[in-house]
């Protein structure tokens, strides 16, 4: 009897675990020949990864030498932190920097919660036809490339002839057109309300969708109640919406050191390189204008960007499933 | 008393509702208006567009700018170049995912652990760009048309896309078929092709567009602008103030004592017409499938 309970208490309140022998290990060849068309299959996606993912990571060692490539990777010599010494001692690397987080953070205030509450005000429409188009048109600007999407505002905004400073000059509120893209303190303003120009209504998609699956039973049991619509939208749409928030928000945070390269390169300029210059398209500068030498420096500058990130997106995995269970990993 | 507060409430629904709708309006106009005033712009004479003025419609109404797009020799190759990307880069893409999507969603699947974490990885980790640039223009890609399409050819998202679809066909399906003596190749191009097909055309439409609207691949692995897209070519138009080194200048001087007369930028606002064009003439009827597909890739695995 005593015996009996010890051996419970051991295996975890008496859950018994019951080993199943198996003969796998024989069988591995045998697996192997008979499912080779799917290992077939995976040959490509294999040879793809390796070069064009491992390879490069491999590459990282590079950001520890003094890279030449008459030496290449394997011959160059080993300098230890010295890169990153000398990148935190470049103004323009520390600039850089400093955009980049400016930016993510501005982008986490403005451009995290408006498809949220783009996707709140979305669902209250009534007439569904109303719905359908409003969120039809909304995608449109997310389709098309910030290549032409910064020819249409570069245009719009434009000091000779640009709608909007005709516009404003109409109105009376300024007397001399407004060089919106050359100014530096115009730059930011500029960077958020094109980012929620373009991707608002496509980032929305995923809270609908979340929305559509809460009971509508429960509007319904709060309109009984006597519950005004902010009070509906407080008390239902936005806790239905807490687990896709969350999941969401840890991408934004584990995304905190990569601006949008594609929006930053074709928005920016000369003009106000100073605030708009961010870690990527720095090093995306180097490799087109530097010389083979600064490739080590820009290296060290991505491996610092991808360590950097990939603690950001642990820590936010780490604290989410703390704090609501939801995690990505 | 209670009456009194329903009828508020009711009020106040209406005032919710009547500004809701408003700001639907003003936000679906903020969507459209930068590409009506744009497409206003390529269709009216260039030099007539520096007065300014022109919002909604053309004033003085000209194809000019579009028939010296298409005329110009660079600007042709560029598109040529960007349909050849978009037609084979697309169809090897899809083909090649659909095939490890597919060997990836069978449980007999041998080493499976190690795929999984081999196509994962990339997804959190990368060289970054310079190893990256290292590597593709050492396997000699530089200056090469397949670099458009090699490089792009797996996604890890489109692979998890198309495995999560193909799991949930029923086993059945694939049980029968091994009993009619179909070996997995067959399965897969006779089976579970066809029945993936709103997976696949969601799959297709995002290389598609990726493949449309890339830029920067050439940007980095090419040397001349006539191996250039549509995109870059575009974007060099855009940044540079020298538009001659891109674009034949006899349209700009050739045409000068003949109304109406083409200017670099009348050329641009028609150049980025013609680039968004294709988008937007395709969205409208595939947008289903893009939620469709953002959809399924935002289910946990």
């Amino acid at each position: 009897m005593r015996r009996l309970t010890d051996f419970k208490l051991q295996n975890g309140g008496g859950r018994l675990k019951v080993k199943q022998s198996s003969n796998k290990d024989a069988g591995i060849l045998d697996k192997i020949r008979k499912n080779y068309i799917l290992l077939l299959f995976m040959l490509p996606a294999v040879i793809f990864f390796v070069i064009f993912s491992y390879l490069p990571m491999y590459g990282i060692v590079m950001a520890f030498q003094d890279y030449s490539p008459v030496s290449g990777v394997f011959q160059s010599p080993w300098v230890g932190m010295e890169n990153f010494q000398e990148i935190f001692r470049t103004p323009k690397f520390l600039d850089a920097f400093r955009n980049t987080i400016v930016i993510n953070v501005l982008k986490l205030i403005f451009s995290f919660p408006a498809p949220i509450i783009f996707a709140i005000l979305l669902n209250e429409l009534k007439n569904l036809r109303f719905k359908k188009t409003i969120q039809t048109i909304s995608y449109l600007p997310y389709f098309v490339s910030w290549v032409v999407a910064s020819g249409i505002w570069y245009k719009m905004l434009s000091i000779d002839g640009g709608v909007l400073n005709e516009l404003l000059m109409t109105l009376g509120l300024t007397s001399e057109p407004i060089n919106f893209v050359g100014t530096p303190g115009w730059f930011y303003p500029l960077i958020i309300i094109t980012d929620l120009w373009k991707n608002v209504g496509w980032n929305a998609i995923i809270y609908l969708a979340a929305l559509s699956g809460i009971d509508p039973g429960l509007y319904e049991a709060a309109k009984v109640d006597g519950a005004g619509r902010f009070r509906q939208i407080w008390h239902i749409s936005l806790p239905g919406l807490r687990p896709t928030i969350a999941m969401m928000l840890i991408f934004a945070i584990s995304g905190l050191m990569n601006a949008d390269f594609d929006q930053l390169y074709n928005m920016g300029n000369a003009a106000v390189r100073e605030v708009g210059e961010v870690l990527d398209t720095l090093v995306f500068r180097i490799l087109q204008t530097g010389t083979m030498s600064d490739y080590s420096n820009g290296i060290a500058m991505g491996l610092f960007k991808n360590v950097i990130g990939f603690t950001l997106f642990l820590l936010a995995n780490f604290v989410s499933n703390k704090l609501t269970e939801e995690a990505i990993i | 008393m209670k009456k009194k507060n329903r009828i508020d409430a009711g009020l106040g629904n209406k005032t919710f509702n009547f500004l809701n709708v408003l700001f639907m309006l003003l936000f679906a106009v903020v969507c459209l208006y930068p590409f009506i005033y744009v497409l206003a712009l390529s269709f009216n004479d260039g030099v007539d567009a520096q007065r300014g003025g022109i919002y909604f419609w053309p004033r003085k109404f000209t194809f000019e700018n579009y028939i010296t797009v298409f005329k110009d020799d660079g600007i042709l190759n560029a598109y040529a170049i960007t349909l050849y990307r978009v037609v084979v880069g697309t169809i090897s893409s899809v083909l090649l995912t659909a095939a490890a999507a597919y060997a990836m969603s069978r449980k007999s699947l041998p080493f499976k652990k190690f795929f999984n974490w081999l196509i994962l990885l990339p997804m959190y980790f990368s060289g970054g760009l310079i190893p990256t640039y290292i590597i593709i223009s050492g396997i000699g890609l530089q200056d090469n048309l397949l670099v458009y399409v090699i490089p792009s050819l797996y996604a890890t998202f489109n692979i998890i896309l198309v495995r999560t679809y193909m799991k949930g066909l029923p086993e059945a399906l694939h049980e029968s078929a091994v009993l009619d003596g179909a070996n997995e190749f067959i399965i897969f191009v006779r089976l579970y092709l066809p029945l993936s097909m709103p997976v696949i055309a969601t799959i297709s439409l995002f290389i598609a567009v990726g493949h449309w609207n890339d830029w920067y691949t050439a940007t980095i692995y090419t040397s001349t602008k006539e191996l250039w897209p549509a995109s870059t070519l575009l974007q060099n138009i855009l940044t540079s103030s020298e538009i001659s080194s891109y674009v034949n200048t006899k349209f700009f001087t050739q045409q000068m004592n003949r109304r109406p007369v083409v200017t670099p930028e009348a050329l641009k606002m028609a150049m980025l017409i013609v680039t968004t064009v294709p988008i937007v003439l395709v969205y409208p009827f595939v947008q289903k499938y893009f939620v469709q597909g953002m959809m399924i890739g935002s289910l946990k695995e």
